[in-house]
């Protein structure tokens, strides 16, 4: 069996039995699933005017001049558009925090057990040790985020006014689960990696996560508050500018992950 | 098995390890003493390939550290300071990761194999998280054993455990070496060194001495014999003194400290000139020195010659060969 398979069996039997690890994970997947459709139902009942706002008109506008099929529908489905549409790019965060903890959890979790000397000591490379892991963390966070997209979708069906879903699952909103989202997960851990060689416990080192959560969230309410909107160029040239950061940050990881290195600086 | 010629770590301006020159011969135990900080697990990483010399060269088993490390590694098995288990896996998961690394032909059977000869079987199940430290160190043992390894390093393999464990792990080791493995084993026990090693060699960043635990005692206090009589006169003494052989005598209340070159020979001389002069005597006995006594001397005699302002006498420090 190739020694990446055998790390990659080996971090998930570990994973399998990490309740707090998985929890944390799932919690707020479920939340970014749930939250929209709380959101369309609540808001119009609390607020029966007061949800077409500036903010909603403007998207509306916006949404007008990207998709003109949508300049004469009623405001309130643009409404449920709207907010279906900025759930996906919460829907990131999902990928980002998953691959982080996992990382981190397996990499500062060896550093603290000591188990790493042991492992190093095997014939495995140190290539092969960074791919296991790196997969570990990158798979089940991906999987995890196109599962949950999954039931935003069959939710959506079922309970959403007809062609809301058309609008939301587009060329864009895919690109972003689909694209982006592997990619800031391999991002994600790659930072992980990187500052679970100096960080002493795990929840340290994911304070690196604030460095995308932010920009995602700056996309978020800057799309909220109408200054533009998200198009397929914008992702795609997100997905190029992600790409090469990807490769960055793994190649910065695979220097740290040297046998000499991890045992003698990874304090 | 093991060949090493001034090998030497240092780490950021500070010696770890400073002109280690050994030959670990194939089937011993060999011995690596010395206090905390001595060097013994930057030497054992060096030997398993886990971080190169700076200056110097190992041999494993003919294979060259730095240049041939996967062969390396594949010949040695270790178990670290602290075993390093997975807490949440089970003996039997933290067994079979180790097997497939080392790419072990049938897993399941040297798992449930190593398992069983450690006693281990019964939790074979359990998460490790659940197990004493005893319990730990036999499955650290187990992993650096699942792939047959003629070679073993074992650092500190008995340290906190109690009593009754470290027995158990003892009369392993002195298994192991029945089965022809050459084992190099770091302690600061003496009493484990001396049980234990077929030789020992005293480490304190550089070598100290080496050789078996017998010898080391003779080389450094010399030989000398305990004569307990009825009652010590002066006459007694001149007689003792008179003989060309004795190279020193001590008064201790009733009993005649005499050091001597040849006690196997000189012994018979010594008794009939004693009984001669009429001393009644009740024992004779060689001194025995604890292995302790000698390493505390050898790290103080270290200790003084290397605090020397300028030290031009450190080559003549006992050293290694
Ligand atoms: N990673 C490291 N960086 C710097 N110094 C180290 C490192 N590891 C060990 N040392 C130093 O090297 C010396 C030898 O340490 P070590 O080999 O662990 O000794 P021992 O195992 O005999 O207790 C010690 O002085 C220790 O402080
Ligand atoms: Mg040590």
């Amino acid at each position: 069996m190739s020694p990446v398979l055998v790390i990659l069996q080996k971090e998930w039997a570990d994973l399998r039995r990490h309740r707090l690890l998985l929890l944390s994970m799932v919690v707020p997947a479920v939340v970014f699933l749930l939250l929209p459709f709380a959101l369309v139902i609540l808001i119009p009942l609390i607020d029966p005017s007061g949800w077409n706002d500036r903010n909603v008109q403007r998207m509306a506008e916006l949404l007008g001049r990207a998709e003109p099929d949508l300049r004469r529908v009623d405001p309130l489905l643009v409404f449920h558009i709207y907010i279906f549409r900025q759930f996906i790019l919460m829907f990131l965060l999902i990928p980002i925090l998953g691959a982080l903890s996992i990382a981190t959890y397996s990499i500062v979790g060896e550093k603290q057990n000591r188990t790493l000397e042991p492992l190093l000591a095997t014939p495995i490379r140190t290539t092969e040790l960074l791919w296991g892991k790196s997969l570990a963390a990158a798979l089940p966070a991906t999987l995890l985020t196109w599962i949950t997209f999954g039931l935003y979708v069959l939710l959506m069906r079922a309970l959403s006014p007809a062609g809301v879903l058309a609008h939301v699952v587009n060329p864009v909103g895919l690109s972003l689960i689909f694209l982006i989202g592997p990619l800031v997960a391999v991002l994600s851990l790659g930072l992980g990696v990187i500052v679970s060689s100096r960080a002493k416990d795990p929840r340290t080192a994911q304070q690196i996560g604030v460095l995308l959560i932010l920009p995602i969230m700056a996309l978020f309410i800057m799309q909220m508050r109408g200054f533009f909107l998200l198009s397929a160029q914008w992702v795609w040239l997100g997905a190029a500018v992600l790409l090469a950061l990807d490769v960055i940050v793994l190649k910065i990881g695979a220097r740290l992950f040297q046998r000499e290195t991890i045992l003698t600086r990874w304090t | 098995m093991i060949t090493t010629r001034a090998l030497t770590k240092v780490y950021d301006g500070k010696v770890a390890v400073e002109a280690l020159t050994m030959e670990i011969r194939s089937g011993e135990i060999f011995g690596l003493l010395g206090p905390n900080g001595a060097g013994k697990t930057t030497t054992v990483r060096m030997l398993a390939a886990l971080i190169s010399p700076t200056s110097g060269e190992a041999l494993i088993g003919g294979y060259r550290v730095g240049e041939q490390d996967a062969a390396i590694r594949r010949l040695v098995g270790i178990v670290t300071e602290t075993p390093g288990l997975y807490e949440r896996l089970s003996a039997r998961e933290n067994l079979e990761i180790y097997a497939k690394l080392y790419g072990v032909s049938n897993v399941t059977r040297q798992v449930e194999k190593y398992l069983r000869l450690l006693e281990l079987w019964d939790r074979r199940d359990d998460p490790v998280g659940t197990f004493s430290k005893g319990m730990r160190q036999k499955l650290a043992l187990a992993r650096a054993l699942v792939h047959e390894p003629k070679v073993l390093l074992l650092d500190e393999p008995t340290s906190g455990l109690d009593p009754q464990m470290t027995k158990v792990v003892r009369d392993f080791i002195a298994e192991l070496k029945e089965q022809g493995r050459t084992i190099l084993l770091c302690t600061h026990n003496l009493d484990e060194a001396e049980r234990l090693c077929d030789r020992i060699l005293v480490l304190k960043t550089r070598p100290i001495a080496l050789d078996t635990p017998q010898a080391l005692r003779r080389r450094l206090f010399g030989r000398r014999i305990i004569v307990t009589l009825e009652a010590v006169t002066d006459r007694i003494l001149e007689r003792v003194r008179a003989l060309d052989f004795v190279l020193d005598v001590q008064q201790e209340d009733r009993r005649l400290v005499i050091a001597l070159s040849d006690p196997e020979r000189q012994n018979p001389i010594l008794v009939r000139a004693l009984v001669e002069v009429g001393a009644a005597i009740r024992f004779l006995t060689e001194e025995a020195h604890s292995l302790e006594e000698i390493y505390l001397r050898l790290i103080e005699e270290e200790e003084r010659t290397s605090s020397l302002p300028s030290a031009p006498d450190r080559a003549e420090a006992p050293s290694a060969r």
